[in-house]
C-alpha cells in the first residue's frame, strides 16, 4: 500500500484523493453478484456509509467490477449512489482505472482503489504505483485519512459528483456533435466569465490552488511569502493589495453549471505584467476555459500598454498541459531565470470566443443571443438565457408555445427586417436558434426593420 | 363507473394547477414510450414537470370516460385538414365510447375540455412584455379591433382573441402554422359559426390567464362542471 508517491522530480504529489475506485462483488455488495441468483445481494452498510461521507466532501466514486454492467446498475441502486464513471469487464483491474482516469480527467494517482481481492490489490499496486491502494475493511477507516480529507470543501466540490454526471452527458453529445470544438462549445450554449475575485472567491481560488495540478503555474508550490501558503487568507490579503489583481473563472453551459473553475493573480511592476499564480480545474479541460483566459490576459496587457507578459511556470511531470496551452496561446519561454513563458504583445492580438465576457471586453452580442435574450423577458424565464443555438424550440427540449414562438418570430422582423413568417415557412423548419440565426444572417437588410 | 361524455352542447372542462400535483413513478408508468422520451428530452425542469402534468393526467381524465386504465389508452394524431402532417390527439377507434378531447397548457395551467363533438381550448398565459407585435397576425376586423385600445388592455385584448382563435383552430385540427388571422373571433363580433366552424366561449380562467373554448358547429358550448373539475 502507498499513499500517495514522490515523482522523479521530488514534488510531493501525495494530495488528496479525488476518485475512489470501487470493486463490487464482496466490497460493495454483501456477496457475489453473479452467484446470487434472482436476489443480487444488497449493499454493505459500513461503505455505504463511507461513499456518502466522502461524497460529501467532494471526492467521487466510480466502479471497477469484473462483472456484466448490469452489476454496475445493481450496485448503483441498492447504495443510492451515481457512480462516476463505471468499467465493467473482464480485463486488468489497472486498465480499468487508467480508462476511469481518461473519463474523469484526473490523474491516475489522484485514484484511491479499493477491492476484497489480494490478487486485484497486488495487480493493481505493481502497474499503477501512485494508487492508494485499500482492502474494504482499510475503506471503512478511510473518512479518518488525510487522504481522504481534502482542505477546504465548497459549493463546487459538494456538486462535484453532480458535475461528473453533467460531463458525461456533455461528452456523449460532442461525440454525437458532427462540427469542430468550438463548434460544439457554442452549441452547446458555453458561457466564460472572467470576473475579478471577490472576498466569497477566496475558499474556492485556496481549493484550485491546492488541487489542482495539470493546469497548475506553481506546481503545488508556494508563490507567496516563505512559509505562508496558498491559503484563503493569502487570496483574501492580495484583493486589498496595491498593482495587483485576482480574477476567477466561471464556466457554465447547457448541460450544467460548473461555478468556479479557475482563476489566477496579475501583478504589475514597472509596466511588465506577471502572472505568479495560474489555475484551472482539469474538469473544465477541452472547453475552451484556459485559452480564453490566455488570450484575455494577453489582449489585456497590450491594451494596457504593458512592455510584456510574463507567467513564470514551475515544470514538473505533471503541468505538461498547462504547458502545451501556454505555446500553443503563443508563449514562449523565457530566456531569463526564473522559468517561465512570455507572450509578445506586438504580434496581432487573439481573439475572444463570443461566449466569452470579460472586464474591458466589449463582447459581441451575436443574434442568438439577442433572441434568448427576448425570449427570457418576453416569457419571464431566465432559464431561457440558456438554450442551445442546436435545440428545437417548438417542442422538446424547449417547448415554447406558439404564442411565445409567433412573438419571436415578429421580434426578428422589428429587429432585423426580416418577415420568417412572409417567406411562408412553418415554425417547425425554422427548429432552434441556430437557424433563425443563419436565417437572419443571410436575409438581415442593413439598418433592420420598420 | 364511466362518466357520461357530455352530450348536446356540453363541454366539460378540467383545469389543474401544475404546482399542485407531483408526478411520481406511478403517473410516469401510465405514459407510453413516446410520452416518456419526449418528456425526457426537455431541457428545463419545468417544463418537462409541466408536459408530465398534462399527459397524466390527459390520460386520467380520458380513463374516466372509456372506462379503459389510463396507462392502457392508446392515443394517435389526427392529420391537419391543410396540409395532412400529424396533429391533434385523438384516441385511437375502439371498443369503448371516444369522446372528443382537446389538451392546452401554459405556464402553470393545464386544461382539458371534453365533449360529444369535435372540441377545442386553449390557455395562455398574459406575456411578460408587450405583446402588440402579435396583432399583425390577428384577422383584420380584430386587429383593428385592439388597435383601438390603449395598453394593457390592448395586451389582454390580444391575447383573448389569440386563444379564442387558436381553440377554434384545435377543434377542427388545423395546425396553427398555417395562420391564426383566417376568421375573427373577437368577443362579441359576428356570432355564429364563422370561426372555423365553431362556436367559440370564452371561459373563466385564473389571474393573470386567458382561455377559450370552441365546440364544432353553431350553437355555443354549455360548460358542464364536473364535480371534481378542478383538480
Amino acid at each position: 500500500m502507498t499513499a500517495g508517491g514522490t515523482a522523479p522530480g521530488g514534488t510531493v504529489t501525495g494530495g488528496t484523493v479525488k476518485c475512489v475506485v470501487w470493486d463490487i462483488d464482496n466490497t460493495l455488495l454483501t456477496g457475489v453478484y453473479l452467484e446470487s441468483g434472482d436476489e443480487p445481494p444488497g449493499a454493505d452498510p459500513v461503505l455505504a456509509a463511507v461513499l456518502a461521507e466522502l461524497g460529501e466532501r467532494g471526492i467521487l466514486h466510480a466502479l471497477a467490477s469484473k462483472n456484466p454492467p448490469e452489476a454496475a446498475a445493481h450496485t448503483a441502486r441498492v447504495t443510492g449512489w451515481r457512480f462516476a464513471a463505471a468499467e465493467c469487464g473482464w480485463g486488468r483491474k489497472s486498465d480499468a482505472l487508467t480508462r476511469i482516469a481518461a473519463t474523469l480527467g484526473i490523474a491516475v494517482d489522484a485514484l484511491a482503489f479499493v477491492d476484497d481481492d489480494p490478487y486485484e490489490r497486488a495487480e493493481v499496486t505493481s502497474a499503477l504505483p501512485g494508487v492508494l491502494v485499500l482492502s474494504p475493511e482499510e475503506a471503512a477507516e478511510a473518512p479518518g485519512w488525510p487522504e481522504f480529507s481534502p482542505p477546504v470543501i465548497t459549493a463546487e466540490a459538494r456538486r462535484r459528483g453532480e458535475m461528473y454526471a453533467e460531463r458525461q452527458r456533455r461528452q456523449e453529445a460532442e461525440r454525437a456533435f458532427g462540427g469542430t470544438r468550438d463548434e460544439f462549445l457554442a452549441s452547446a450554449g458555453t458561457q466564460v466569465t472572467i470576473a475579478a475575485a471577490t472576498a466569497a472567491d477566496a475558499p474556492r481560488l485556496a481549493e484550485l490552488a491546492a488541487r489542482t495540478r495539470q493546469f497548475n503555474s506553481a506546481a503545488g508550490r508556494d508563490v507567496g511569502a516563505p512559509g505562508e501558503g496558498m491559503t484563503q487568507g493569502w487570496f483574501g490579503g492580495l484583493l486589498s493589495a496595491p498593482d495587483c489583481d485576482v480574477v476567477t473563472v466561471r464556466l457554465r453551459d447547457a448541460f450544467g453549471d460548473d461555478g468556479v473553475v479557475g482563476g489566477c493573480v496579475i501583478t504589475r511592476d514597472a509596466g511588465t505584467w506577471t502572472v505568479p499564480l495560474l489555475m484551472m480545474s482539469c474538469r473544465a479541460m477541452g472547453r475552451g476555459v484556459i485559452d480564453a483566459l490566455l488570450a484575455w490576459l494577453t489582449r489585456q496587457a497590450s491594451r494596457a500598454g504593458a512592455g510584456g507578459l510574463r507567467i513564470p511556470c514551475v515544470p514538473d511531470g505533471r503541468n505538461v498541459p498547462l504547458r502545451l496551452a501556454l505555446a500553443a496561446a503563443g508563449f514562449r519561454v523565457a530566456e531569463r531565470l526564473p522559468a517561465g513563458y512570455e507572450r509578445d504583445l506586438g504580434t496581432p492580438l487573439p481573439a475572444l470566443p463570443g461566449w466569452v465576457t470579460a472586464p474591458g471586453e466589449a463582447g459581441p452580442a451575436p443574434v442568438t443571443d439577442g433572441l434568448r435574450a427576448f425570449l427570457a423577458a418576453a416569457t419571464g424565464r431566465a432559464e431561457l438565457l440558456h438554450i442551445p443555438p442546436t435545440a428545437a424550440l417548438f417542442g422538446p427540449p424547449v417547448g415554447l408555445d406558439s404564442l411565445t414562438g409567433t412573438l419571436l418570430l415578429r421580434e426578428i422582423q422589428r429587429r432585423f427586417g426580416v418577415d420568417v413568417a412572409g417567406e411562408d415557412l412553418n415554425l417547425d423548419s425554422l427548429a432552434t436558434l441556430g437557424t433563425l440565426a443563419a436565417f437572419v444572417a443571410e436575409r438581415a437588410r442593413p439598418g433592420g426593420g420598420p | 363507473m364511466t362518466r357520461a361524455v357530455p352530450p348536446g352542447d356540453l363541454v366539460d372542462v378540467w383545469w389543474f394547477d401544475t404546482r399542485a400535483v407531483t408526478v411520481g413513478p406511478a403517473g410516469r408508468a401510465e405514459l407510453d414510450q413516446g410520452e416518456r422520451d419526449r418528456a425526457e428530452a426537455f431541457l428545463f425542469p419545468a417544463d418537462r414537470h409541466r408536459y408530465q402534468v398534462a399527459h397524466v393526467m390527459l390520460r386520467r381524465v380520458l380513463a374516466g370516460y372509456t372506462g379503459i386504465p389510463p396507462g392502457t389508452l392508446r392515443l394517435a394524431r389526427a392529420l391537419c385538414p391543410h396540409c395532412g402532417a400529424p396533429g391533434k390527439p385523438v384516441l385511437e377507434p375502439g371498443a369503448h365510447t371516444v369522446p372528443s378531447f382537446s389538451l392546452t397548457h401554459s405556464g402553470d395551467q393545464v386544461v382539458i375540455a371534453v365533449a360529444g363533438r369535435p372540441v377545442g381550448v386553449d390557455v395562455e398565459r398574459g406575456a411578460a412584455r408587450c405583446v402588440c407585435s402579435l396583432a399583425q397576425v390577428l384577422h383584420p376586423a380584430d386587429a383593428a379591433w385592439v388597435a383601438g385600445l390603449a395598453e394593457p388592455d390592448r395586451h389582454e385584448a390580444i391575447i383573448t382573441c389569440w386563444v379564442r382563435a387558436e381553440a377554434a383552430l384545435k377543434c377542427t385540427g388545423q395546425g396553427i402554422g398555417h395562420g391564426l388571422g383566417g376568421f375573427p373571433v373577437r368577443p362579441g363580433g359576428t356570432a355564429g359559426p364563422a370561426a372555423n366552424g365553431c362556436a367559440v366561449r370564452q371561459l373563466a380562467a385564473p389571474e393573470g390567464y386567458r382561455a377559450a373554448v370552441a365546440l364544432a358547429g353553431a350553437r355555443q358550448p354549455v360548460l358542464r362542471a364536473p364535480a371534481a373539475a378542478r383538480g
